[in-house]
Parts: structure tokens; C-alpha cells; sequence
């Protein structure tokens, strides 16, 4: 049977291809490979790994380091690369290798970028820890065993920080549990309540670097996004259906990229994911769609956006706070208007910003939100600009109280056993 | 009608306002002075002595009701005089949340001279006009 005749009459395989990557490591697991070419496997593997190395060593440049790190996996380490330009190496050997492999339908196996921010990889098996070791021992690297506190950690957790001779203080770690969420609450300006929360991956686990906080993501590819997307979603349903039986309702608002919108095949194994039912299913989850590039035409959010009416009747659009360019979603059919405000920026600028955010959304029968208030202040100037829903620290904060977790006036804001926590963790 | 000159802040980041509000409060005698954010105006009442204090809410780095907290609690000799036309774009009431802080008087925008007049001499009988 040839390759794309056995990729039909299987699609979605399961378990995706798995990149772990640092700042400067990648690895790349082949489980989603195996997976796809299934018994033909054995008799393939040979071939798989030449053409691994094969794309490999085109994209390795002069003292980059790379070996085969057992266990279908492969281990990258690039000099003088930002986390970006390493990722897009690494996006590169995977296509190359599953178009030569695949054909066109290789390119719908699903990545997983497990760490995009982070100068750390996590392991979990001595055989493959000793290989690294080796492999940046050769690269004249050190590499420590630790948890986050220098101490030992017990093997499921362990943890590797690989510190470069030339910057010793850049060392981050990362736990090798499986991605974990959390639920930011969203303070309905309007309202006075709380009963909207975004979810996100944990920050402090794999997935986190990659897609916590404002913005959402690293640069990752599309299938990568799918699977964060999948992991996500699952999470809200599950999640939902938890405080459903409990008797609350609040509604809980899910990440997704437009690139998973956008491609057919990957929105076929999206909306897969949750067991066929009703509408009613999704009655508790928002999502929100992010991801959208300068370069998308106005036509092709026309056509897409809608696609989520039939999962949710609350749509929310976001964009980052230096992409003025709110008016695009004219006639999309989303409910809310969003920004993701980068920290650091002036604040008159986060204002200004916002104002304008308001005003577009208005325009067009919309409400608005704003993320990453880092600041009691901005959040007063986005109430006052008329912003309907508002994430940060600050309100995170004013909510930790079980007795304001559901109702939230501005005056919490202003409650001094906050302030001084909030202006540090902003 | 012969009130004592003040001493009053004008505290706002909308430089027309500034100006509208400076003007007014000088042709009626008072010595003004402004500060373009909630920072600015506990700066200068740190080196200057101030009877009032007109406190705009929405500010940059500093909003006014934070500044207004502030004041009640370091200087609490000043009366703050409270103001804002932003909270109607919005659908909260800033300017009872500014009354339970401990303003001694509100404003809505856009302000009226009299309305202005009245908070700056509080015990000065208003005259209706006709």
C-alpha cells in the first residue's frame, strides 16, 4: 500500500510527532512517524532515521551539535540560534522529512513544540540522559541534574539545566509532568462579576513556555499549534462538565489558533475531539481565536470565523496590542474584541490602545476585553475606556478571595491586602 | 465677591483641561499650579502647600483613586475634589467609588465654572442666577 494510500485510511493518528526544544536544543520524536507507518514500521525505521539525519545535517551549521538519542527521538543543540530561528530549523528537517516520506500529506502530522522559551529540556530515562550528557560534554556544555531548588528529585521529575560557558546565568528548568492548566479570571466591567475564565497552560510546565500569558504563543507551526489547541480544549470540556455537576456555571474560554481554523484536515481532527452530541455540549465554552497575521486576507476570516458558531455562541477574537487592525473583523460573526497587551509598554500607549480596541469594537456590535492588565491603574483606564472584560494580575489577584470569586466591584481593585502583591507580581 | 487666593492642584493628563480649569480657577483670584498624572501631584504636594486638589480619575501610572487614597492618608489636611467624564463611556460610577473613598467633592465633566466655583469656597452661598 503506498504511503499516502495508508495515511487516507488512517487519518488522525493518535499521538504527534514530539519536538522538545530549548533555547538552543531540539529533539525530535519520531513516536508520531512509528505511529503513522504502523506494522510497515520495521521494515522502514532505517530509512526514516537516514532521512533524519540526512535533513538534519543540512540544517546543522559549523559546531552545532547533533545525535540520535535513542528511543526515536533525535537531539539538536545549535550555537548562536534565538529560540526561534532553532525551532524554524527544526520545522524545517520535520517537513523535509515527512514530505519525503508522506508527500503532501505529511504535512498533517501534528507537532508538538513542548518548550519554546525555556534553556532546559526534561528527560526521564538514564539511557537518554547519558547520551545528552555525552553529546554536550562534546560541545564543552555542563549539564546539571536538579530540581528548581539544586536539590534531588525523584526520577519522574528530574529535570536537566544545560548552562552555556559563555552566559552561566541562563538557566531555566522545566518539570517533566505532563502540560497542566490554569484558569485566569475574566472580570465582566459590566457586570461586577466574574464568571469567564481563559484557559492556559501552566507556565511553569512544558507547553507553558510556549503558549502561557500574553501573547499566546512562540513561534511554533500549525499542527504544533493543533495539539495545544486539542490539549486545551479537552481540558474546558472536561473542566466544564465538572462544574456543570457541581451547579455553577461559568464559562470557560479556550485557545485556538487560526491556523487550525483555517486548514481543513486539521479542523477535521479538532472538532473530532469531543464525543458527538449537541450543541449543548459546548454551551459553557468560549473560544478564543488567536494567531491572526497581518498577512491573512479580510475574505478568509469572512469564511472561517463563522466555521465556530456550531461549537459555541461565544466567539472571541484577539490580537496583539501593536496590531491595529480590529476593523477586519467586520461581519465574522465573533462576539468579542480582544488585546493581548505586551508588558513593558508605555502606559499611555496601553491606553491609547484601548481606546481605540473600544472604539472599533462598538463599531461593530461588539463587546471588548483586554488581557495582561499588568496594572491597577490601566485596568481603572480600561473600565473607563468601556472595556467589557479584563485579565491581569490585578484581577487575579482581587479574586483570590473565595468570597470575591464570583462578584468583583472596582473597589476590590483598591483593597490594601492586595496592592502590594499586585505591583510586585505586575 | 472677596474669598481668601488659594492654593489649588489641578491634576489631570487632558492638557485642555489643564488649561480650562487654570484659567477659570486664576480669573477668580487662586494661585494654580498642575500636574499631569496621580506621580506628579504627590510630588508636588510633598513640596508645596495645597488647600484643594481637583483629581482627574483616569490617569496614567497613577489613577485618581489611588492618588485619592494616598492624599487621605498622607495629607489629609488637602480637600480632593474628584473628577471624570470617562466613567459614562464605561458603565461603572467612578465618582461614588471616589465618595467612599473620602472625596470631599465631585465633578462630572465637562464642569461648569459656578459648579467649580462652589467646590473651591464650599461655605460660600451659591447665588442662583435671575
Amino acid at each position: 500500500m503506498p504511503e499516502n494510500a495508508f495515511l487516507s485510511a488512517h487519518p488522525g493518528s493518535g499521538e504527534d510527532l514530539r519536538i522538545v526544544s530549548g533555547s538552543k536544543i531540539q529533539m525530535l520524536g519520531l513516536d508520531a512517524i512509528k505511529l503513522r507507518l504502523g506494522p510497515r514500521w520495521d521494515r522502514m525505521s532505517d530509512l526514516v532515521h537516514r532521512y533524519f539525519k540526512a535533513a538534519i545535517k543540512c540544517e546543522m551549521s559549523p559546531g552545532d551539535t547533533f545525535c540520535d538519542f535513542g528511543e526515536l527521538s533525535y537531539f539538536l543543540l545549535f550555537r548562536d540560534l534565538s529560540v526561534a530561528e532553532a525551532q524554524l530549523k527544526c520545522a524545517a528537517v520535520i517537513q523535509s522529512v515527512c514530505r519525503r516520506l508522506f508527500g503532501e500529506q505529511g504535512e498533517d502530522i501534528a507537532v508538538r513544540n513542548l518548550v519554546a522559551a525555556v534553556d532546559a529540556i526534561s528527560l526521564d530515562t538514564p539511557h537518554a540522559r547519558a547520551r545528552l550528557d555525552r553529546a554536550l560534554e562534546r560541545d564543552g556544555r555542563e549539564v546539571i541534574f536538579s530540581n528548581k531548588n539544586g536539590g534531588a528529585v525523584p526520577k519522574a521529575e528530574q529535570c536537566i539545566r544545560v548552562r552555556a560557558g559563555s552566559s552561566p546565568a541562563a538557566v531555566h528548568t522545566v518539570s517533566s509532568s505532563k502540560p497542566a492548566f490554569v484558569y485566569r479570571p475574566l472580570w465582566d466591567t459590566a457586570r461586577n462579576v466574574v464568571l469567564t475564565y481563559i484557559c492556559h497552560f501552566l507556565p511553569d510546565t512544558i507547553s507553558g513556555g510556549a503558549v502561557s500569558g500574553c501573547p499566546f504563543m512562540a513561534a511554533e507551526g500549525e499542527a504544533d499549534q493543533l495539539t495545544l489547541d486539542i490539549l486545551a480544549f479537552r481540558e474546558c470540556l472536561q473542566r466544564a462538565s465538572q462544574l456543570r455537576s457541581a451547579g455553577l456555571r461559568v464559562l470557560l474560554a479556550a485557545p485556538l489558533h487560526f491556523n487550525t481554523l483555517c486548514r481543513q484536515s486539521l479542523w477535521a481532527q479538532y472538532s473530532a475531539v469531543p464525543a458527538p452530541g449537541s450543541v449543548e455540549q459546548f454551551r459553557d465554552i468560549a473560544f478564543v481565536v488567536h494567531g491572526f497575521d497581518v498577512g491573512i486576507p479580510n475574505i478568509r476570516l469572512v469564511h472561517e470565523l463563522p466555521k465556530l458558531s456550531r461549537f459555541s455562541k461565544h466567539v472571541f477574537c484577539i490580537s496583539e496590542d501593536d496590531e491595529g487592525f480590529h476593523t477586519r473583523f467586520r461581519n465574522t460573526g465573533i462576539h468579542a474584541l480582544g488585546i493581548a497587551l505586551s508588558p513593558g509598554k508605555p502606559e499611555r500607549q496601553v491606553i491609547a490602545r484601548m481606546n481605540a480596541l473600544v472604539r472599533d469594537a462598538r463599531e461593530n456590535a461588539m463587546e471588548s476585553f483586554a488581557l495582561g492588565i499588568s496594572k491597577r491603574s490601566v485596568a481603572i483606564n480600561a473600565i473607563g475606556a468601556g472595556v467589557r472584560y479584563l485579565e491581569g494580575p490585578t484581577v487575579r489577584a482581587s479574586v483570590a478571595d473565595p468570597k470575591h470569586a464570583f462578584v468583583h466591584v472596582v473597589e476590590d481593585l483598591y483593597r490594601d491586602r492586595d496592592y502590594a502583591a499586585e505591583e510586585r507580581h505586575a | 465677591m472677596g474669598t481668601a487666593p488659594k492654593s489649588l492642584l489641578i491634576a489631570d493628563d487632558d492638557p485642555l483641561v489643564q488649561v480650562t480649569l487654570k484659567y477659570c480657577l486664576e480669573e477668580a483670584g487662586h494661585r494654580t499650579a498642575v500636574a499631569n498624572d496621580g506621580r506628579e501631584a504627590l510630588a508636588y504636594l510633598e513640596q508645596n502647600q495645597v488647600d484643594t486638589i481637583f483629581l482627574d480619575v483616569f490617569m496614567p501610572d497613577k489613577d485618581g483613586l489611588e492618588t485619592l487614597l494616598e492624599i487621605k492618608r498622607r495629607f489629609p489636611h488637602v480637600r480632593v475634589i474628584v473628577m471624570t467624564g470617562g466613567g459614562k463611556r464605561g458603565r461603572y460610577d467612578f465618582l461614588s467609588t471616589a465618595s467612599k473613598f473620602g472625596a470631599d467633592g465631585v465633578l462630572r465633566k465637562p464642569v461648569s465654572a459656578s459648579d467649580l466655583m462652589a467646590l473651591v469656597n464650599p461655605d460660600t452661598p451659591r447665588v442662583k442666577a435671575g
